[in-house]
């Protein structure tokens, strides 16, 4: 692979090799922002020599003459003239024309001129995106107003961030955005492994203006991607290199040997006086000496399961160019991703996560005639994976199974090891405990998957028909292919066994399971999909009498059909998926000053019955730009632009249960189900399967609808300072939910389910520029951005319950239900003087004791139970997420330091009962050493401690959900800082090019009061942490 | 060019006809309907309301643990242990038939509720199938009305009053509507009792074909109907103003009636007499062992009666399918390959000739209790035999040669452990006793480090230092777990009908001698005398001619049920209805100190573990409370 890259890149070091003229200039285009402009013309006063400035405004010109001038002009901007005067290298900051001011704007089905558009859309230059990590998404959080995103996992290809535009405002099944690239929808994990470097536009959609057209679909918001096209010119060559180094942002400590068995046996005690200890004074004596690693062990798991860093590569190259007739955009790139797991020594086939990912994308348009224009883009994405057979995040969970003295991860060392020759892996008694080394070696999986896209697109001028109309057609085909295969041996499980001998005590090792010396045959798994999905477009635009009155329609017919193949599902998954809808918008403006904008989409999806199966969903918004009143301008002269913008409408949902879960007015009934078989006859063989009723049909399931408000007000100042604010409300309604009175006695398999759920939300967005272009060549940038989205519940088809604090009504959908911890008991006297818990009494074993968390009889009936539960703290998504941060450049250097914080969150620590329950001992699981150092006992009965009295079992008293456990989730991170240096294009081997190297760090810091692990990861504090990344890039133009 | 044929684009998509191109579904996907059209699919209808019966078989799931018969180390807890323990709570209950449960078994049971409905929906819609002859549409009718039946007696028995659910309401139900009423016990008690009736008129007399054994016949539903008797006129059920006199529903009506009505035992009597005729009548017979006994036993077998009741016992429950069997549960846990669910797989000892480690647990016990309970080889309890040294029972004794049947000859053990009745031998393993299984007959050593002892720091092990061999099938062995010996757990048998019989004749008409014969139907079986012989004999009785008073009389029947039918799960239900749970099911748990290596220390009674259970509460199972959320028309059972 890199061979032949670095092949083309020879190649196409020879082609540009173009020297030989008198004098050669060269240097870089920003606005006065900062910003590099490509596409600046660039001439040679008085001639036709000339160039433009490439994508990152770096433009070169033979000169005939070095006493030459240069012309510099750009729509939109100033155009600027400047003597050479034997100048090699000329920066040129070009000043925005405001009067000319045409900037577009991508929104929904087209463009439109940014003045012009009344709906809520936040951009964002790709450049911001660019981030030393391979998954996109990672880089979401606090860069766009109007984004609530998280990152719960650093595992390299499950990393994927959580992202809702404007918050979770449905608590329906699909609550994430639309995603579009180049109009196409597309998956989460296509835009995570989209490559920043092609990106030429990245915009979200939140209002009912920008997103009424989508229909069923826009309900969560739409994100909207555009690809780089090619330009008139010579062929462009731009390459970057990156190389990183990985690390968790945090690790979890574990109680070494010694300390755990002693803890193991105080906790034993707490709840049973009379037990004896687990691990005896023999046995912990000989830990502390470390005698005999196979009689004694004190093996950390952690160390040998995960290693301290990784290191990850990324190699981009494009090319793009063209002439009249064609212009292309070719682009290679090439991911390699590897986890933090260690490789096993003792076999050939690598455990760790290590992920190949080449993305290989063609987007060429040419112009048929001059009113046809014919776009074909095609993009590929293979990635192999190879890796353990559970999860990474698993891996990094299975710590928490095993603890460092039962056995160590495999015996070595034995007396006549030789005749072995297989691991000889370590557990105790009949076995089955956890052995998370095994688990992790014992095999490996590996994938490789592919996605291909291709779509052709068809435009055509219809002026002569009438002017300002013109037609459009794509079609689109994407397909997904996915194989995997899994291969394991059966571990050999060993343990040790001791014998009394008159010499003391000697021990020999037996087998406990019988494995194999080979792999199994592979399990293969094969997974596709694919889409297809046609448009049809009519647009019309025309400005009448002087473009006083401006007129836009456009109506949008389009279809679109997806097939899965999955394994394993019921008889709805493989029925294919259809949407099918007419679209429109017509606009008008006056003067450029009063804006407005009616949207529809009428819109039918498969899922329901035939009466429900379209919808329509109109919107209606208007616009006036302040600015340019007379009045505003003489009494706020300072306020280059200020407008205010109001829309509102309706948007639907059509995912509102899952992909097995579509058809609603049909039953879904299982013939042949096991759980409910039973046997007759003799030999128990007479088996038959039973039936299951999965769901109730109903026919009235319908979409589900938001009705969107949006205030929104924008202004420029001093031409310096570009300030947008938003509020926003939407009431989402006809929320597929089931119903939650039916008890019991009804005797149901399943739950009975309507469109009945209401959620109001309301919110605030507000982004920040600032730039500023000192004389001196400084250029300083400074960016905020803020989104806050809260939401309360109206209607969730709950029971009419007995007491008000059980009630969701008017509480966030994702806020935690809990009971209200006051403190621990202090004595027995305590514990008999408060309500009775759980039914559980303190002289019964599974009673609770002095050290054990107390709680506060909310409801007041005189008895802790379920009945107590009550909001407690905030909700598990962030309500708050922001972020701000600066650049600045100053000659060849350039620095830009990025913030990235989330507010109004929180989690338990607790995942009851789970794997991933950090609660220590239970069936001899690992302990983590904040507990030891911090916990109730006898001789510290600190009523407040970190963890309450100890126990080897689970506690049902201390196993609920309160707000012992619960922890506030905000946390400010230093997400990005990056620090380059751009040689001079005039010196030795960087002569004609433009070469920037630069070192990033990524999540080098944060600051939260939470300090077990990294926040950003919630309940999931075991899994597998996001990571910190140092990153060393080279990037290269040409 | 291309603009002349924009306009044919335009109408090939319009040629999509929209609601075509949205309406994907072939026909006969998904509906009920469709099951009740063959006769073959019908038959995954009937099969779905059997699939409800619960599991007594299974090791977490049962109620055979949940008694004083049967303990565990304290690291494994079933569900059972931990109710036994006084764990049970509200919010999330254990072992709960109303809500269903879930200990580990992904597969368990489910709402007892669900399967009314599966009942009801199959009575509704049989007569909708086209290739069914119509006698054979009134067998599934009322097989499925005899289990609706069992269903609501299995809730009664551990709720009290429940809802009658005789018919399924719609799924469009209002509010209001779906929030059922609880019923008083005795209409539930009538419900049940007609409903069984209504099956019986319908059900083939005696299922006797091997492919559909376990199905319901009128055997069966004539028995499950003398237990239902039974319990409507027991304690618990009948005229209960001790304990429920304030439990009312919210008119005011008591849920339990509160004066007892002595013709309900009348009743039980005649129901169980019925039963016996009818299951008598279908070859039904005590079963006695007739295969070759072990190669070692060969030659004691044909001369030693008292080996031979040994046999009789150790095989009554797990000799599969035998005579006696009345209604067998046939779907063993484990037939879909979950065998380490069974609980013989918890009680099975390991193998001593293997090298290799086991797949069995050895790790539930019966309690000293139990070993208590079983009679002396006079047929008498052991504080009550003038011949047992009662008072010393915890101390040493040599095995004599007279004694070799009962233990090793030559050993020491308590002599608790010698000169007991058949079933002990049969039922229980004790340190230096024997044990016969796979094939072998093993001599059981059983202090801590010998090898059916604790082994070092292990928490598989018998914490009482007894082993239950009763429900586990003598062929079952350890290595893997599918070396474990299925056996249709009995539901029902004959010896519970002459108990029932016993009982309540007694209890309506006093102690006569139809009293004495049935038991000593099971006595013979059991190979100690009748109970006139032991009673009556003053030189072995303490309390001479006890059987001719009905008190006295109640107790010797209540002893021998709770010994013949032991561990199989009848004492939880038993000893509530006869309203002595709070106190047997109240008290530590007792064993012999199985971490001792010395005999002395080996042989001294210590607490092993705790039970809790409270009067004024634990005799019926609280309802979930979020059920009591949804349905406010609920009303919780007290002290809950």
């Amino acid at each position: 692979m890199f061979k032949k890259i670095l092949y083309i890149l020879s190649l196409i070091f020879c082609i540009s090799g173009l020297f030989g003229q008198q004098h050669l200039v060269s240097g870089e285009i920003v606005d006065d922002t900062g910003i590099q402009l490509p596409g600046v013309t660039v001439i040679e006063s008085g001639t036709n020599n000339g160039t433009v400035s490439d994508l990152d405004g770096k433009y070169v010109l033979n000169l005939s003459s070095k006493d030459a001038s240069v012309v510099f002009s750009y729509l939109g901007f100033k155009t600027k003239t400047v003597a050479v005067n034997n100048q090699r290298y000329i920066n040129i900051i070009l000043e925005s024309d405001v009067e000319e001011l045409e900037d577009v704007q991508v929104v929904a089905f087209q463009k439109q001129k940014r003045n012009s558009v009344i709906g809520s859309i936040s951009t964002i230059k790709p450049a911001e995106l660019q981030q030393p990590t391979s998954n996109f998404t990672a880089g979401l959080a606090g860069k766009l107003a109007g984004v609530i995103s998280y990152q719960r996992s650093g595992e390299p290809g499950q990393d994927n961030a959580q992202f809702f535009i404007r918050g979770v405002t449905t608590f329906g099944y699909k609550n994430n955005p639309l995603i579009l690239i180049d109009g196409l929808q597309v998956t989460t994990d296509d835009l995570a492994r989209i490559e920043p470097d092609n990106i030429a536009s990245f915009s979200i959609m939140k209002d009912a203006t920008a997103t009424s057209l989508y229909g069923s679909r826009g309900a969560n918001g739409v994100i909207l991607v555009t690809t780089k096209e090619g330009t008139k010119g010579r062929a462009k060559v731009s390459v970057r290199y990156e190389n990183k180094f990985s690390m968790p942002s945090k690790v979890n400590k574990f109680l070494e040997g010694v300390s755990y068995m002693n803890l193991y046996n105080e906790a034993l005690r707490m709840r049973d006086e009379t037990a004896l200890p687990l691990y005896s004074r023999y046995k912990i004596d000989g830990t502390q000496q470390n005698l005999d690693p196979n009689l004694f062990p004190n093996f950390d798991w952690q160390k040998s399961l995960i290693k301290d860093y990784t290191e990850n590569k990324k190699l981009n190259l494009n090319v793009s160019g063209g002439g009249e007739v064609a212009q292309y955009y070719l682009s290679v790139s090439h991911n390699i991703d590897n986890g933090l797991l260690n490789v096993d020594p003792l076999s050939n086939f690598n455990n760790n996560i290590k992920i190949n990912r080449s993305n290989l994308r063609a987007n060429i348009n040419i112009d048929l005639t001059s009113t046809t224009e014919i776009a074909v883009k095609f993009s590929s994405l293979f990635e192999r994976y190879n890796g353990p057979i559970d999860s990474g995040s698993d891996i990094f969970k299975s710590v928490m199974q095993a603890n460092p003295v039962n056995f160590p991860a495999y015996f070595n060392n034995i007396p006549n090891q030789e005749i072995f020759n297989h691991t000889l892996f370590g557990n105790k008694g009949l076995g089955g405990y956890p052995n998370p080394y095994a688990d992790m070696v014992k095999g490996y999986r590996d994938y490789s998957q592919s996605t291909i896209l291709s779509q052709a697109q068809l435009r055509q001028n219809l002026d002569f028909i009438t002017p300002g109309l013109e037609l459009r057609a794509m079609a689109s085909i994407k397909s997904y292919s996915r194989n995997s295969t899994q291969r394991e041996y059966t571990p050999f499980y060993y343990g040790v066994a001791e014998i009394d001998t008159e010499q003391g005590v000697n021990y020999f090792l037996y087998q406990i399971q019988e494995g194999t010396e080979y792999l199994n045959n592979p399990e293969v798994s094969t997974e596709s999909n694919s889409n297809t999905y046609y448009e049809l477009i009519t647009e019309y635009n025309r400005g009448f009498n002087d473009d006083k009155h401006n007129l836009g329609a456009l109506f949008v017919y389009y279809a679109s059909e997806s097939l899965n193949t999955l394994n394993n599902e019921n008889a709805f998954s493989t029925l294919p998926r259809r949407n099918m809808g007419l679209s429109g918008r017509v606009s008008y403006n006056f003067k450029e000053k009063y804006f407005t904008e009616i949207n529809f989409g009428y819109n039918g999806s498969e899922r329901f019955a035939e009466k429900e199966r379209f919808g329509f969903f109109p919107s209606v918004g208007g616009g006036w730009m302040l600015s340019e009143e007379r009045f505003i301008k003489s009494l706020l002269p300072k306020f280059t632009m200020l407008k205010l913008r109001f829309s509102y409408g309706l948007v639907g949902n059509d995912g509102i249960s899952s992909e097995q879960d579509r058809f609603f007015y049909l039953s879904d009934v299982s013939f042949n189900d096991g759980s409910t078989g039973y046997t007759f006859g003799n030999d128990f063989n007479n088996y038959y399967d039973g039936y299951n009723i999965n769901r109730y049909s109903n026919p009235n399931v319908t979409w589900e609808v938001a009705k969107k408000t949006n205030y929104g007000l924008e202004f420029e100042y001093n031409n310096a300072l570009m300030v947008q604010l938003e509020y926003f409300t939407e009431k989402r309604e006809k929320i597929y939910q089931a119903w939650d009175y039916i008890p019991e006695t009804m005797g149901l398999t399943s739950t009975v389910n309507s469109n009945i759920g209401e959620v109001q939300s309301e919110g605030v967005d507000i982004s920040l520029d600032y730039n500023k272009a000192f004389k001196n060549g400084l250029i300083l940038t400074g960016r905020g951005n803020f989104t806050y989205s809260t939401n309360k519940i109206l209607v969730n088809g709950e029971p009419d319950y007995p007491f008000d604090n059980l009630s969701r009504i008017g509480y966030p959908i994702n806020q935690d239900w809990g009971l209200i911890a006051e403190r621990l008991f202090i004595d027995e006297e305590d514990i008999l003087n408060s309500p009775e818990q759980f039914n559980g009494l303190s002289s019964s074993v599974a009673g609770y004791l002095p050290g054990d968390i107390k709680y506060v009889d909310i409801n007041g009936d005189g008895i802790i139970n379920e009945n107590d539960y009550t909001p407690i703290g905030k909700p598990y998504i962030p309500e708050i997420i922001y972020g701000f941060g600066f650049s600045a450049m100053y000659k060849n250097f350039d620095l830009s330091v990025f913030f990235q914080g989330s507010a109004r969150s929180s989690f338990t620590i607790r995942k009851f009962g789970q794997d991933e329950d950090i609660a220590p001992f239970i069936g001899e699981r690992n302990a983590l050493s904040y507990i030891a150092d911090n916990h109730w006992s006898v001789n510290n009965p600190d009523i407040y401690s970190f963890w309450p009295r100890l126990s080897t079992e689970s506690v049902p008293n201390n196993d609920q959900k309160s707000t012992w456990w619960l922890r506030d989730g905000d946390f400010l991170r230093l997400k990005n800082i990056e620090f380059g240096y751009t040689f001079s294009p005039d010196k030795g081997i960087f002569k004609n090019t433009n070469t920037r190297i630069y070192f990033t760090g990524v999540n080098l810091f944060y600051l939260s009061k939470f300090k077990l692990w990294d926040p950003e990861m919630g309940d999931g504090g075991l899994g597998y942490p996001p990571q910190k990344v140092f990153n060393l890039g080279l990037q290269f133009n040409l | 060019m291309i603009m002349k044929k924009i306009p044919y684009i335009f109408i090939i998509f319009s040629m999509l006809s929209c609601n075509d191109y949205l309406d994907i579904v072939p026909d006969k996907t998904q509906e009920l309907s469709l099951l009740f059209e063959r006769k073959n699919a019908a038959y995954t209808a009937l099969v779905t309301c059997y699939s409800y019966l619960p599991e007594n078989d299974h090791l977490y799931e049962t109620f055979v643990m949940a008694t004083d018969e049967l303990t565990t180390p304290f690291a494994k807890e079933p569900a059972g242990t931990d109710l036994m323990k006084g764990e049970q709570q509200s919010d999330n209950p254990l072992l709960s038939l109303w809500s269903g449960y879930n200990q580990y078994d992904p597969n368990s049971q489910n709402s007892l509720f669900e399967g009314i409905r599966a009942c009801n929906t199959l009575i509704d819609n049989i007569d909708n199938v086209l290739d069914m002859s119509l006698t054979e549409k009134l067998v599934w009718k009322s097989e499925a009305m005899f289990l609706k039946a069992y269903f609501h007696y299995l809730l009664l028995i551990k709720y009290g009053p429940v809802p009658i659910i005789d018919i399924n309401l719609p799924i469009s139900a209002s509010v209001e509507e779906v929030k059922v009423k609880r019923a008083t016990v005795d209409e539930v008690f009538n419900y049940i009792i007609n409903t069984i009736d209504t099956a019986i008129a319908g059900l083939p007399p005696r299922v006797i074909n091997d492919n559909n054994l376990g199905r319901i016949d009128q055997v069966i539903a004539k028995s499950i109907k003398s237990r239902v008797t039974l319990f409507y006129a027991s304690p618990l059920f009948n005229g209960n103003s001790e304990l429920y006199s304030t439990f009312t529903n919210n008119d005011g009506v008591h849920f339990f009636n509160q004066s007892y009505e002595q013709s309900r035992w009348e009743l039980a009597a005649d129901v169980a007499k019925e039963a016996i005729d009818a299951a008598v009548e279908n070859g039904i017979e005590f079963y006695y062992y007739n295969d070759e006994p072990l190669e070692t036993d060969k030659r004691t077998y044909q001369n030693s009666d008292f080996l031979k009741s040994i046999y009789n016992n150790r095989y009554v429950v797990t000799d599969r399918w035998n005579d006696e069997l009345i209604w067998g549960h046939s779907r063993p846990v484990g037939s879909n390959d979950d065998w380490w669910w069974q609980i013989q797989a918890g009680a099975l000892l390991k193998d001593p000739n293997s090298s290799r480690v086991e797949a069995a647990w050895q790790w539930v016990s019966p309690t000293l209790r139990m070993a208590e309970l079983y009679y002396t080889n006079n047929g008498l309890p052991i504080d009550e035999d003038i011949t047992f040294d009662y008072n010393n029972r915890y101390d040493l004794s040599y095995v004599s040669s007279s004694q070799t049947l009962q233990a090793q000859y030559g050993q020491q053990t308590a002599k608790l452990n010698l000169n007991r009745e058949s079933r002990f031998y049969a039922h229980l393993g004790f340190d230096r006793g024997h044990y016969r299984g796979w094939g072998y007959k093993w001599d059981l050593k059983m202090r801590k480090g010998e090898i059916h002892g604790r082994l070092a720091n292990s928490n598989d092990y018998l914490t009482t230092g007894y082993a239950l061999k009763k429900i586990v099938h003598p062929d079952s062995e350890g290595q893997t777990y599918n070396l474990l010996v299925d056996y249709p757990w009995p539901l029902i048998r004959l010896a519970e009908l002459y108990l029932n019989y016993a009982e309540s004749l007694n209890e309506a008409y006093g102690p006569t001698q139809e009293v004495y014969d049935a038991l000593n139907l099971i006595r013979q079986r059991a190979g100690i005398p009748n109970i006139e012989e032991s009673w009556s004999d003053p030189a072995i009785a303490k309390n001479v001619n006890k059987h001719t008073t009905k008190e006295g009389l109640r107790g010797i029947i209540h002893n021998e049920r709770q010994i013949e039918l032991s561990f199989e799960g009848h004492r939880y239900n038993d000893m509530r209805r006869w309203m002595t749970a709070h106190i047997d099911f109240n008290t530590p748990v007792y064993g012999w100190s199985v971490d001792a290596t010395d005999i002395n220390d080996y042989y001294t009674k210590i607490i092993v573990g705790q039970r809790t259970f409270l009067k004024e509460r634990d005799y019926l199972h609280p309802i979930k409370t979020s059920e009591l959320t949804k349905n406010s028309n609920l009303i919780q059972n007290p002290n809950w």
